[in-house]
């Protein structure tokens, strides 16, 4: 369970409860199943990752408990309450960078106490806290790809949501800048008591961040498993390569990439029939198996991370 | 870098020397540059002249913004809301293809007086080209800005004025721009059938008046006068878009 | 919460409510009302003879009028609507043909060569700014007859947005594709024919879109101020004789016309590139 610090308010905030959800798009032979039949329970305050490959419908749970998205049967009820669309205590952060690029960075972070008529003096401690305190007057256009989900993180935060929701949001930077940014947000989560749902197709991410990580099947998406994560909090880099992180990996991978095979219709053998003569992505030496984001592994158990390459 | 002079300049003055040649040989009738500029100079000290300048600059104005005022506002609406665009547009689109032009008949019979239906005429011409522009720019609008807004608290009010119009502002700036434009073309051709005044009627009346030169004069004075509007309304994108780094305009 | 804050929640409540009340109605009626809504506030006007209005003529007048000049009633000055719709639509095809013609070879010049752009586009920069219809006076000086200079002035109107278009199509021709053909063994002419122009294409179709469209308002335009047989002579000789059925029923014709010509065009407009499935921005 979550052992980040908690602010004063009432900790039972923030529970989220998926029952029977479905999903389906369009009609006739264009269907889609998105979603079928999902259940998630998420205690209040807990980081849940959701990890599975593309088109398994993760985006659309998180659509869904957004309130962005009708479910077609089934409901998403927070603290009790179902949820009918959307709502600041249920802040969303998406992978495309969203900020209003018509605001400066300041204007977009404050922008959810402004039009709640709330007070916008967390604005600017909140700037500082992300380091965005120098770019604060410039317009997104001008910020890096870590700036700018940075600025996003921030206005999320700015509202204090009892939610946090996110749709892989580094799945577009680069790794040193995505490692950053994994630690920066656990930083700044644990400075609050919300609970966070976050959606990814990195495992090392889902372990890293985690208190669970669910793993959702493709499609029709629904929950293949939930692992939870044995990582005492504060998590930060050197987490990433210790023990324990590296065998739930394994196992993670495993259980992806039978779900990958069903989204490629490719069979490949299983990661246990790998021999060693199999030839790696890189010149590395045999015994070093390189993991190339999280796919491909050898035989050898050792499994270093996509950040030793 | 420096600017390229001598290509306009070169230009300007082949064209300058064709129409020149044009005025000696080929088309008699039409005036020298010469000549020209001898009845402007003759003429922009003429108090009636200015009078009239500032009469068809004043037709084209104010028709302008009050068809900015109405076409603006509709036009996003409709663009982001559908139900708005089913109530405003089909009626609209019945009148649109109609020229402002071919109304001129029609308006002179119904409304009285020269200036307001003078006016009228303007105003359709920039109208429709603004709502355009307007529509287009109020659905163009990426409405995962408007889920981020209501998930970030916005209310519909807020998400209209926060997200819509600012993320409509390139194409409304568009429309203006070009209602401008068309605003000055359907000025000129009802002041040439109905001015009574007005630098359209100027050149008109040049001709019927027989004083050749000054109808090259006035056609001039129009170019120049409509130019300056469009550039003027075409610069506003610097001041409404801040966060844009290149005009897309001409 | 500021007082601003509450009168914007309170609007926002109001226009979701009304919305929501909006949204129960179908489309289709939604439409229906708003020509109904026009056809009504016209009907009102007249019956009430609110200003002019009081001579103007009514909706059902008005059906009557059309129905009677589609089946050959003769308009104003002698001739079928029909008559005077071809000369009008003769006109805008003969011009927008020429402006073509003319435009887009010398677009694909200008936005193909520095030195064309240099010494030819700021000439005809200079030009652009005077709206055709103010060339009228000076075209009838110039020209021996008065319907070549209809002509030239439809020339004019059409001349100059399919110039800009096609310059601005094929300056906008990724230099990649360029490149990528002339790395495949492409001469220049052929990479000006079988590159350039089609992926401008969709650009200059745009341009004569719009020049169609120009040229329409600009021979009406010209008609009435020359008195050429046409449409708009049949508007301005019926306001003459303050026949306003007769200009009722002619702005009625000009608008369908034109309505038509525009979408006959961006359908063939449409057929010729078939590789979009939208079109560009317009760009005038």
């Amino acid at each position: 369970m979550s052992s980040h610090e908690e602010t004063s308010t009432t900790d039972s905030r923030g529970r989220v409860t998926v029952e029977g959800l479905s999903k389906t798009y369009g009609t006739g032979d264009g269907r889609v199943v998105a979603v079928d039949d999902l259940d998630l329970e998420i205690e209040p305050g807990e980081f849940v990752t959701v990890l599975g490959p593309s088109g398994c419908g993760k985006s659309t749970l998180l659509d869904c408990i957004a309130g962005h998205v009708e479910p077609t049967t089934g409901q998403v009820t927070v603290d009790g309450e179902p949820v009918s669309g959307p709502d600041p205590s249920r802040g969303v952060v998406f992978q495309e960078n969203r900020l209003f690029p018509w605001k400066t960075v300041r204007e977009n972070v404050a922008f959810g106490p402004t039009v709640r008529g709330r007070s916008t003096d967390r604005v600017e401690p909140l700037l500082e806290r992300m380091g965005l305190s120098g770019f604060a007057d410039s317009y997104p256009n001008e910020l890096s790809g870590g700036m700018a989900q940075r600025a996003e993180l921030a206005r999320l935060l700015a509202n204090e949501p009892a939610i946090m929701l996110m749709d892989e949001p580094f799945s577009g930077l680069d790794v040193m800048t995505k490692q950053r940014m994994q630690v920066e947000l656990l930083s700044a989560w644990r400075k609050t008591d919300a609970t966070a749902l976050f959606v990814t197709h990195d495992v090392e991410e889902a372990i890293l961040l985690g208190d669970r990580v669910v793993v959702m099947t493709a499609r029709p998406g629904t929950v293949k498993t939930v692992v939870d994560v044995p990582l005492d909090r504060p998590r930060d880099h050197g987490s990433r390569t210790s023990e324990a992180v590296t065998q739930l990996k394994e196992h993670l991978l495993a259980s992806i990439h039978d779900e990958a095979d069903v989204e490629f219709a490719t069979r490949e053998p299983p990661a246990s029939d790998r021999t060693m003569s199999e030839p790696s992505s890189d010149s590395e030496p045999r015994g070093d198996a390189v993991g190339r984001d999280g796919h491909e592994v050898g035989a050898a158990t050792q499994y270093t991370g996509e950040g030793d390459r | 870098m420096g600017r390229d002079w001598a290509g306009p300049a070169g230009s300007l003055l082949g064209l300058l020397a064709l129409w020149w040649l044009l005025g000696a040989t080929v088309t008699p009738g039409l005036p020298t540059p010469p000549v020209v500029a001898a009845a402007f100079a003759d003429v922009v000290g003429d108090p009636s002249f200015q009078s009239s300048a500032v009469t068809s600059v004043v037709r084209v104005y104010v028709p302008f913004a009050l068809a900015a005022m109405l076409a603006v506002p509709i036009g996003l609406l409709a663009g982001w809301y559908e139900p708005v665009a089913d109530l405003t547009l089909p009626a609209l689109e019945l009148l649109r293809p109609i020229p402002p032009i071919a109304w001129i008949p029609a308006v002179i019979l119904l409304i009285p007086g020269t200036e307001p239906g003078i006016m009228f005429i303007t105003f359709l011409g920039a109208f429709f080209p603004i709502l355009l522009n307007a529509l287009e720019g109020g659905r163009g609008i990426d409405r995962e800005y408007a889920k981020a807004a209501r998930s970030l608290g916005a209310d519909t009010v807020s998400t209209f004025r926060h997200v819509g119009v600012p993320a409509a502002l390139p194409s409304i700036t568009t429309g203006l721009y070009v209602g401008m434009g068309l605003a000055w073309l359907n000025l000129v051709a009802a002041e040439m059938l109905a001015g009574g005044s007005g630098l359209g009627y100027h050149t008109w009346s040049a001709y019927t008046g027989g004083s050749y030169p000054h109808i090259v004069v006035g056609m001039l004075s129009i170019a120049a006068l409509g130019a300056l509007s469009t550039v003027t309304v075409g610069r506003l994108d610097r001041w409404l878009l801040p966060w844009r780094v290149s005009s897309t305009h001409p | 919460m500021t007082n601003y804050g509450q009168t914007r929640r309170r609007a926002s409540e109001t226009v979701d409510r009304l919305a929501r009340r909006l949204e129960t109605v179908s489309p289709r009626v939604r439409r229906g009302l708003s020509v109904l809504a026009l056809f009504g506030l016209w009907w009102a006007l007249v019956r009430f003879g609110v200003a002019g209005f009081a001579f103007f003529v009514s909706p059902a007048e008005t059906v009557v009028a059309v129905a009677s000049h589609l089946v050959g009633e003769p308009v104003a000055d002698g001739g079928t609507i029909y008559r005077h719709a071809a000369y009008t639509a003769g006109r805008v095809a003969v011009g927008v043909s020429l402006a073509v013609a003319v435009a887009v070879p010398m677009g694909l010049l200008i936005g193909t060569s520095r030195r064309w752009e240099r010494f030819v586009y700021p000439g005809l920069e200079f030009l652009r700014p005077i709206p055709p219809i103010a060339w009228v006076p000076l075209v009838l000086v110039i020209f021996p007859t008065v319907r070549m200079g209809v002509v030239f002035v439809v020339f004019l109107g059409a001349f100059f947005p399919t110039l800009v278009n096609t310059i601005r199509g094929v300056q906008a021709v990724d230099a990649e594709y360029r490149r990528a053909a002339e790395s495949l063994g492409a001469s220049n002419r052929q990479v000006l024919t079988r590159v350039m122009v089609p992926s401008a294409l969709p650009a200059i179709l745009t341009g004569v879109t719009i020049g169609v469209g120009l040229g329409w308002i600009t021979v009406i335009a010209a008609e009435m101020i020359t008195g050429e047989y046409g449409l708009g002579h049949v508007i301005f000789q019926a306001y003459r004789l303050v026949d306003v059925e007769s200009v009722v029923v002619g702005m009625i014709a000009i608008g369908a016309l034109g309505a038509a010509s525009t979408a006959l065009i961006s359908a063939a407009a449409d057929r010729a590139t078939p590789w979009l499935s939208e079109s560009p921005g317009v760009t005038r």
